[in-house]
């Protein structure tokens, strides 16, 4: 077909098209607050894109939004609402820092792998009740998810807080609030951050950034979750049982088997989420966790449509708001909150422009396919 | 599909080529040079820069009590001193960058706001050694006057026992309640100090508990507060005590509807409540996060700027309880004891326990 | 001067133009059919007609006025009524209560019911319409659900009445009471244009036909001056095939046995009951019946996706039924909803017995409309070893696969890598047909397999199922279209409220029997069947010789009917001589 470049063309400036548009409206957000748009966006895009260290900072960012965003898109894609993610890797992750500081003497080429196999395992330890209420007694998993990522935070909490939280930090009597958090993990099972590697290309990363191995191997992830999906028989049934099961059915695949495998592939996934940021930030798990990237992974996977290149690049646009935003806070003197509006808007206009911009992609498709069979 | 994957390549070059763009744009200007607008300096102004914990500005109680202080040192000292304040993510994850921005941006004083900033402004001030670091509420170990930190601690109990003892005298029903935020040790030591000043003053009477939740959340979640308040003044609590940050304006809504006695926290909440709530706000506890603010900000000035731990007690007048016009006539006849167990205090006379464990010992030693 | 008058009227969508310059003369008193193959622009032309589209161009005259119909409300003024293919009635209401519900004769605020019963009454008169109006509508049969519906147009006021597709849900008892009132009505002056793609219908009841094809008016004739093939050529646009090529009748083994099988429905009643029938290789069996009748059941239960209750189900002589009783559940309603076990593999084993399903909503059930042709070309093949190695999918094999589909079974596509929604309906069935009889079954359950077609893939999947009878496959055909049923098919069994009441051999009945059997004629079959299935186990010989006397005598008593009925099994195997009886 002739036409197709003309949608290759279409497709490629669909983001772009989005983007614009979202500059567009936040603009109007800035204006609205006495700033100049103008140089807002300057110092937004030169603080995110001309330091060495933001462009880390903003991989660093990215890292668990790719997991995350990954673990809600594989559950999408089999017809299923895995809004769990958030109490997944806050589970795994607990488990993680358990293993972490727990065991001791390991070497390191056992440990690591060790605590992130652990947390995989956790996520998905916390994705199968829902899975199972779900297909064995037809409740909704988006209802059961929600409410098991209640009791991850509150179960947390408890863990945390009152049965192994880590005693022996100095304190002065009297005065003074420790930190509530697990003991330090053991340094055999950190990851280590990508100075090194970087050096030898040549870049020489500030210390002050965290970006570590977990980045490509989210990137490895995205890859490898792309060949199941498109390349597998299993990623096969699952987009047949995710688009549908009662087709999917009498075809003789098995909706609910495929359907527990995907989310407890899902649940592994989610698991790891929050490694990024324990093993190679904190070192530790306190009630401060970072939170939300459950969440933010839903958006993620959306503005990536479900697609693992998609999903990087979600990731990727969500780290660098997250960066320009503290430019923007900084350098331009605009406050938290419209920060916080600005961010949101964009989201929103991204979702929407490209909605439209594939709708229109998809009549032109659909008019050409009949067309022709006529 | 193909041309939709060629699409996302394409993008991801994109990608690619600005980040690196950017890395050899940093190599031919090493020096990061943030975009500023020009503006004529006044020489040796002093910059000082403050992050809040999530939240931010308007909770009506602690992030608004610090910002409270660099007001008032920006307003006493004015050309002296530039002030810029942050507000970091949602989820905290960039508590860190924030302090090292402003680092980076040559502020000479820097405030971290809350104990979850610790071992972030222990690393910061690590890389940056000629700054000045303020961190409130939060511990750093091997700190000496020399040392480019300065904690700013507060006695919590003791100024929970003050107003726990207001609220012990003043109860008719001889049932007070306490609502907590988050439940950790910081907010247990509220709880541990209102227990024993409440129970020192009148064994009889009970004092309900309640926190709002497990996470962050629970310190800006005014429905819950309202709720739990509610609750209690159904149980048949006259005067509630909260200590949960945005969460409080809950609290005060309920026992103003109510027409039950209601105890602030943090700030003067008498002042920032709406006038028709002011008649039931019997006091608050104050801690002054905002004298610390300000008296850190004003030793740097004079170049006394001093590392270590600064403690803010009974006795340094860190904590204490509030009188003001509205709540005067309330207290007038309670406020002679109350002053009389500041004294007890100061003199170690009474020890306030800080935790339920002292709590135990404490209510075990009380005169029967 | 004609009384309803389209003058080059044209409605363009998107990349298509749906009327092309379409002028139309219909005169007061006529009974008009339009014909012609889905996508012809029948359903546009209507739609300008009664209100719910504008024409992009020209101009509709009625009684030699210009009129411009901007809105249902007005067409409807104008006396322009349509009759919905999909009844819009409420259940709950009396007959009298839907006719009125919208314009009730009131008087501040009451309803008037008297009034109201009245008027509806002198309509029914009028027209010779039997309701009772009192009457549940969802008591009612499906024949008398559609006069509730023209009597509503009527009692709006309607002239003209549209009535679209109004045969494709009835019995033939049922059409011909259709065809009586329509009659009346026209008789007394009403005008009614009549959408429909059955030409048999079409040449019993129209005074003039109108033939539409791609959107352009191909030309209009009298009944008297046409017949059925000139008919289908226009619609066409090239010679149709109307007589089937089938092969001679050489049955061979039982390929699928029936037995006592009961299947609950969605309530947990059962919605099959005691069914048994057997299908052979090298032959059609056809499912007569009224929708709803426990057909969709019976397939779901044939195919794995539905438990049985009760009874046995053989395929090729292994006994399926204990692994589909013990092991199914009721599941997929829409998604996946439904609590069941575990249950891996139920429809893969009955596929691997070599049982091919072309299910009856195709959409549903046998495509993923959002996969690619060549996705949707393996689907349940998935895993077979030349297409799946190690867990991988083998893409050039597997599109080879679909290439050799598309070439073989003629589906026209624009290429392998859209999604199969793009695809029109009928190459979506040679799809599913491709893909199925693609892998040599053994037994072939096809449910309304040409439903919603145009002729000519009607033609061509009905083709296909007679290759595939001829080369020795044993086919179950289930079909709401009667026609279908009875040119396809070697034995016919006819089912009502989920019971088997009839099997018999094309040409051993007439229609008007058949129609019986679909409406419920239990009382001349039902016992009859039960015994006749012994019979037929036994030695299918005797069944057979009283076969003959059954249809032909017509009124025979209860003992020859059922006989006749049940006993063809035994006279096919006696060398066909069933036909040749009737």
């Amino acid at each position: 077909m002739r036409k197709r470049y003309r949608y290759v063309a279409l497709e490629l400036a669909s983001p772009l098209v989005a983007i614009a548009f979202a500059v567009l409206v936040g603009a109007v957000v800035i204006a609205a607050i006495g700033k100049n748009p103008v140089q807002v966006y300057r110092i937004m895009f030169t603080f995110a894109f001309r330091r060495l260290d933001s462009v880390g900072i903003m991989l660093f960012g990215a890292t668990p939004l790719i997991f995350s965003g990954l673990a809600v898109a594989i559950s999408f894609r089999a017809g299923l609402f895995n809004i769990g993610v958030e109490g997944q890797y806050l589970i795994g992750t607990f488990l993680a820092a358990l293993a972490g500081f727990a065991l001791k003497g390991l070497p390191s080429f056992v440990h690591l792998p060790l605590v992130i196999v652990v947390a995989a395992l956790g996520g998905a330890l916390w994705s199968l009740l829902p899975i199972y209420l779900k297909v064995r007694r037809g409740v909704h998993e988006v209802i059961s998810t929600i409410m098991l990522n209640y009791i991850a935070f509150s179960l947390i909490h408890y863990l945390i807080a009152d049965v192994f939280m880590d005693k022996q930090q100095g304190l002065m009597p009297g005065v003074g609030n420790p930190l509530i958090r697990l003991p330090k993990i053991a340094a055999s099972a950190l990851m280590p951050r990508m100075h090194g590697f970087l050096a030898l290309l040549g870049v020489d990363l500030p210390r002050h950034v965290y970006l570590n191995w977990f980045f490509p191997l989210g990137l490895l992830l995205a890859v490898a979750v792309h060949y199941l999906i498109w390349r597998t028989a299993f990623g096969y049934e699952l987009r047949a049982v995710g688009h549908n099961p009662a087709a999917a059915e009498a075809a003789g695949i098995d909706p609910a088997a495929v359907q527990i495998r995907a989310f407890l592939l899902s649940g592994l996934i989610a698991g790891v989420t929050g490694l990024s940021d324990l093993l190679s930030y904190f070192g530790y798990m306190d009630l401060d966790f970072p939170k939300g990237y459950g969440f933010t992974g839903i958006a993620v996977a959306l503005m990536g449509k479900n697609s693992p290149l998609g999903i990087v690049l979600a990731a990727l646009l969500f780290g660098f708001l997250n960066r320009g935003a503290e430019g923007v806070q900084t350098f331009a003197g605009v406050p938290m909150d419209t920060v916080v509006i600005l961010q949101g808007v964009m989201i929103l206009s991204i979702v929407v422009a490209s909605a439209v911009m594939g709708r229109y992609i998809r009549r032109q498709e659909r008019k050409e396919a009949l067309g022709a069979s006529w | 599909m193909t041309w939709r994957r060629l699409a996302v390549i394409g993008l991801l070059l994109l990608f690619v080529v600005a980040a690196v763009g950017a890395g050899c744009a940093k190599k031919e200007a090493p020096a990061p040079t943030p975009a500023q607008p020009a503006e004529p300096e006044k020489p040796k102004a002093l910059r000082v820069g403050l992050v809040f914990d999530i939240g931010g500005r308007g909770d009506l109680s602690f992030n608004d009590a610090a910002y409270a202080g660099l007001e008032r040192a920006q307003k006493e000292f004015g050309d002296k001193v530039e002030t810029k304040y942050l507000e970091p993510s949602a989820g905290g994850e960039n508590r860190e960058q924030l302090l090292r921005l402003l680092a980076e941006d040559k502020y000479d004083l820097i405030f971290g706001v809350g104990f979850m900033f610790t071992e972030h402004v222990a690393k910061v001030a690590q890389e940056f050694p000629d700054t000045k670091f303020g961190l409130i509420d939060g511990f750093i170990d091997k700190l000496t006057e020399s040392s480019n930190i300065s904690c700013l601690l507060f006695k919590e109990n003791e100024g929970s026992f003050l107003v726990g003892a207001a609220a012990g005298l003043k109860t008719k029903t001889n049932k007070v309640g306490f609502v907590g935020g988050m439940k950790i040790p910081l907010i247990e030591k509220f709880e541990a100090g209102y227990i024993a000043g409440v129970k020192y003053v009148n064994p009889k009477v009970t004092v309900f508990s309640d926190y709002i939740g497990t996470t962050g959340e629970a310190f800006k979640d005014p429905v819950r507060g309202k709720e739990l308040a509610l609750s209690q003044i159904k149980k048949g609590a006259d005067i509630v005590y909260h200590a949960s940050g945005a969460s409080g304006i809950g609290v005060i809504e309920a026992c103003s509807s109510q027409k039950k006695l209601v105890i602030g926290v943090d700030s003067d909440q008498s002042l920032t409540a709406k006038p028709e709530q002011r008649p039931y706000v019997l006091t608050s506890m104050l801690k002054r996060v905002d004298v610390a603010v300000y008296e850190t900000i004003k030793a740097a000035l004079e170049g006394k700027f001093q590392g270590g731990y600064q403690v803010f007690g009974v006795a340094e007048d860190g904590v204490g309880y509030a009188v003001n016009e509205y709540n005067q006539q309330m207290i007038k006849d309670i406020q002679d004891r109350l002053e009389e167990l500041k004294k007890k205090i100061i003199s170690g006379e009474i020890k306030v326990p800080q935790d339920k464990k002292e709590l135990a010992e404490f209510e075990k030693a009380l005169p029967k | 001067m004609a009384f309803l008058e389209l003058r080059e009227v044209t409605k363009r969508f998107p990349g298509v133009v749906a009327n092309d310059r379409i002028s139309l003369e219909i005169d007061r008193g006529e009974i008009r059919a339009l014909v012609g193959e889905n996508g012809a622009g029948k359903s546009t032309l209507m739609k300008v007609l009664s209100g719910l589209y504008q024409p992009d161009a020209g101009e509709i005259r009625l009684d030699g006025r210009r009129v411009v119909i901007d809105s249902p409300r007005r067409a409807i003024e104008l006396g322009i009524g349509m009759v919905h293919q999909h009844f819009m009635l409420i259940p709950r209401f009396t007959v009298l209560e839907n006719i009125v519900l919208g314009s009730e004769p009131a008087r501040g605020g009451l309803l008037r019911e008297r009034e109201a019963r009245r008027i509806v009454g002198e309509l029914c008169q009028k027209y010779e319409f039997t309701l009772d109006l009192g009457a549940r509508v969802e008591d009612l049969s499906v024949g008398a659900q559609q006069r509730v519906e023209i009597l509503k147009v009527l009692y709006r006021g309607a002239e003209i009445l549209i009535l679209d597709e109004p045969t494709a849900v009835l019995a033939p008892q049922e059409v011909r009471e259709l065809f009586v009132n329509l009659r009346h009505l026209r008789d007394q002056g009403k005008t009614i244009i009549f959408i429909s793609h059955k030409l048999d219908e079409v040449l019993e009841i129209a005074d003039r036909i109108s033939v539409l094809r791609r959107g352009v008016l191909v030309g209009t004739v009298r009944r008297e001056e046409t017949e059925r093939a000139a008919l289908a050529r226009m619609m066409v646009g090239r010679p149709v095939l109307l007589e089937l090529e089938k092969g001679p009748y050489r049955p061979g083994e039982d390929r699928l046995v029936v037995e006592d099988l009961t299947v609950p429905g969605p309530g947990g009643r059962p919605a099959v009951r005691r069914v048994s029938l057997r299908v052979r290789a090298g032959e059609i069996y056809g499912i007569a019946g009224i929708e709803g009748n426990g057909q969709s059941e019976l397939v779901e239960a044939l195919s794995g996706l539905r438990r049985a209750s009760a009874g046995r189900i053989l395929i090729g002589g292994v006994s399926v039924t204990e692994a589909t009783m013990r092991r199914m559940r009721p599941v997929t309603e829409g998604r996946v909803r439904r609590a069941r076990p575990v249950a891996e593999g139920r429809v893969r084993r009955l596929r691997e017995l070599g049982l091919a399903h072309i299910p009856e909503d195709r959409q549903r059930r046998g495509l993923i409309l959002a996969m690619t042709v060549w996705e949707n070309g393996v689907l349940g093949l998935h895993r077979s070893p030349s297409f799946a190695r190690r867990g991988w999918l083998q893409v050039r094999p597997i599109k080879k696969h679909a290439q050799s589909l598309v070439r073989e079974f003629d589906i026209r596509l624009p290429g392998l890598d859209i999604p199969v929604r793009n695809v029109s309906g009928g190459n979506q069935q040679k799809l599913i047909l491709a893909r199925e009889l693609g892998r040599e079954p053994t037994l072939i359950v096809a449910s309304q397999p040409t439903r919603g077609l145009d002729i000519g893939a009607t033609e061509f999947v009905r083709q296909q199922l007679l290759r595939a009878r001829d080369r020795g496959r044993a086919v179950l055909l289930v079909s709401a279209d009667l026609e279908e049923v009875l040119s396809l098919s070697d034995r016919v069994g006819v089912m009502y409220g989920g019971e088997l009441v009839a099997e018999f051999r094309p040409g051993e009945v007439t229609p008007e029997e058949i129609g019986h059997y679909m409406l419920g004629g239990r009382a001349r079959a039902t016992e009859a069947a039960v015994g006749g299935t012994r019979g037929a186990d036994g030695a299918g010989g005797t069944g057979g010789a009283g076969g003959g006397v059954g249809p032909a005598g017509g009124t025979g008593g209860a003992a020859g009917a059922d006989g006749g009925v049940r006993g063809r099994g035994g006279a096919g195997e006696a060398g066909g001589t069933g036909g040749g009886m009737a």
